[in-house]
């Protein structure tokens, strides 16, 4: 449905993305993950046609971006980083003028604004100028402003930015609701959002790819041994020595709480029975016990770093 | 067409909400009412001198109203900048024009409508000042002819005049520069015919026919020529073109 072929693009003598290449299907959820500055505006601009790539092929809904614009642009609902409000419109008028544009029918306008109104929750605000909506509100007529002509394809620019916490969950809600009937991608550097919402993942550092996964298995590729959180109510030294005496067991460290153990394992191993059997013998007086999975900052963190320490030498 | 008068309501309402729009108009009319007002009474006083005798070719049309086009012209050289300048530039500040670029739309089209809208907005202008001519036609008969001529000119050096602007909107997303580049190439096309003198025979004929106000004192004087309204289009049409060449290299950029 989306396909980035190879894609370079030049700004000058940067290159600001090199080789970037990735599908997405039908229906889903698309991540792109990455730190300010990595490529992702870039990478979205080619794909909506806003720029014109230096090297390589992208396509929406099987149009070629370069050679039919206007067909892929048709399929297209897009969401710049930067919102594209005209503050002297009231959100209604600003959404039939977008609809207009996007070239909805004309008979059809009325109800495709109070479509996207009701989906995006602006109905409220319908008549007030947007130069008067809270920041809370414009990123919502942004939005609708995207999927006004109910495009099968959904290119958001981090959607969620300078939204409260309510109001996260509640766009977060409208983008899975129209999972499965639209294609999208989305642009975050919100680690938590790209689990909360997307169904795989694509990270991006400096430019470049570094992984396009599921969540689950990206964190499952990187996890290099089981770690397991011990908390005891007595912590003492003689219990570090016991618990690092375990068959299985490679390493015990001090948890950052107070009582706390970890004590991570080799890949597939797992010693919590061992571990609660030797904390109770010791009597050192057990509060919990569990395994730790790795947080998709973690999973994150690892990958950019491990590109950045593969660069240097050649640097 | 639809979607242009849309665009245009935009358009009209952004122009508005903005003080310069009005200042811009204020400036138009009251330095042509003031001009009118001198002209009318510099013809009441050539009038009495000839003490009801005119000579055969008294034209009280060529007194009055050849010149007040002529100065018009130079108005509209200040005026036009700035009704043009935030055309483009105003989307490529406020972010809009990515909002439009990423729409089922070309370039050229994107230009065209904003063109169209402009055009419009200026014939309402062109209007309102027949205000001036038809004022005199309840107490005195008027050449119309002369007059069609010259209202065409204007549309003609209008139709100039904008795709310029236009054309130096989508060069900066600062209004003021915009305006600066547009007045700048105006002024240019303007003042070329002013170093005829300089030039030799052939430069003489190259300059005068680049320049603006030669063509349109053709016209003004009631000589409606091709050649003029050729020139006045091609202008218009090679800087819509470049404008088009503009946002299409922005792409690349």
């Amino acid at each position: 449905m989306i396909l980035a072929d190879a894609l370079s693009r030049r700004y000058g003598d940067r290159l600001a993305i090199r080789d970037v290449s990735f599908k997405a299907r039908p229906g889903e959820i698309l991540g792109f993950l990455g730190p300010n500055g990595a490529g992702k505006t870039t990478t979205m601009r080619i794909l909506t046609g806003f720029l014109a790539p230096t090297a390589g092929r992208a396509a929406v809904a099987d149009f070629d971006v370069v050679r039919q614009p206007l067909e892929a642009k048709r399929r297209l609902g897009y969401l710049p980083e930067t919102l594209p409000l005209y503050d002297d419109l009231t959100a209604r008028e600003y959404l039939g003028f977008v609809a207009r544009l996007k070239g909805v029918d004309g008979r059809k306008i009325g109800d495709a604004i109070d479509r996207a109104m009701t989906l995006c929750g602006i109905t409220d605000v319908a008549d007030r100028l947007v130069r008067n909506l809270s920041r809370g509100y414009r990123q919502r007529v942004g939005l609708a402003q995207a999927i006004v002509h109910d495009p099968p394809v959904l290119i958001l620019d981090e959607p969620t930015s300078a939204m409260d916490p309510r109001q996260i969950v509640e766009i977060r809600n409208v983008i899975k609701g129209l999972r499965g009937s639209h294609t999208i991608i989305l642009s975050t550097h919100i680690l938590p959002e790209a689990t909360a919402v997307c169904d795989r993942v694509i990270v991006i550092n400096e430019g470049r790819v570094v992984a396009v996964d599921t969540y689950e298995q990206l964190a499952a590729r990187l996890r290099r041994s089981e770690k397991t959180l011990v908390r005891v109510a007595r912590p003492d030294g003689r219990l570090t020595g016991r618990l690092a005496a375990l068959r299985g067991a490679v390493h015990v460290t001090p948890g950052e709480g107070t009582g706390e153990v970890v004590v991570e394992a080799g890949l597939g191993a797992d010693l919590r029975e061992e571990i609660a059997r030797t904390v109770v013998e010791a009597g050192a007086g057990l509060l919990e016990l569990r395994p730790l999975a790795m947080s998709l900052e973690d999973v994150f963190l690892r990958l950019v770093t491990h590109e950045e320490a593969a660069e240097e030498p050649r640097a | 067409m639809r979607g242009t008068l849309v665009i245009t309501r935009k358009e009209l309402r952004q122009l508005f909400s903005s003080p310069i729009a009005y200042v811009a108009l204020a400036m138009f009319f009251v330095v042509n009412g003031f001009l009118f007002y001198a002209l009318v009474g510099g013809y009441t006083l050539q009038v009495l001198q000839l003490q009801g005798t005119p000579p055969p070719d008294f034209n009280p049309t060529r007194i009055i109203f050849t010149p007040l086009y002529q100065d018009m012209t130079f108005v509209l050289m200040l005026l036009v900048p700035v009704l043009t300048m935030r055309l483009v530039s105003e989307e490529d500040r406020a972010r809009t024009m990515e909002l439009v670029v990423t729409s089922p739309v070309t370039n050229s089209a994107i230009l065209l409508r904003k063109y169209l809208d402009v055009i419009l907005l200026f014939g309402v202008l062109l209007v309102i000042s027949a205000i001036m001519p038809l004022s005199l036609a309840l107490i005195g008969r008027l050449d119309w002819g002369l007059l069609g001529a010259t209202y065409t000119g204007l549309v003609l050096l209008g139709a100039a005049f904008l795709a310029i602007g236009l054309f130096a909107s989508t060069l900066n997303e600062n209004q003021i520069v915009s305006a600066a580049i547009g007045f700048a190439l105006l002024l240019m096309f303007y003042v070329v015919g002013f170093a005829q003198q300089a030039a030799g025979t052939g430069g003489q004929q190259i300059l005068s026919a680049l320049s603006i106000s030669a063509h349109f004192s053709n016209l003004a004087s009631g000589i409606v020529d091709t050649t003029d309204a050729l020139y006045f289009l091609s202008l218009a049409g090679f800087f819509l073109f470049l404008g088009i060449v503009a946002l299409e290299a922005r792409k690349w950029r």
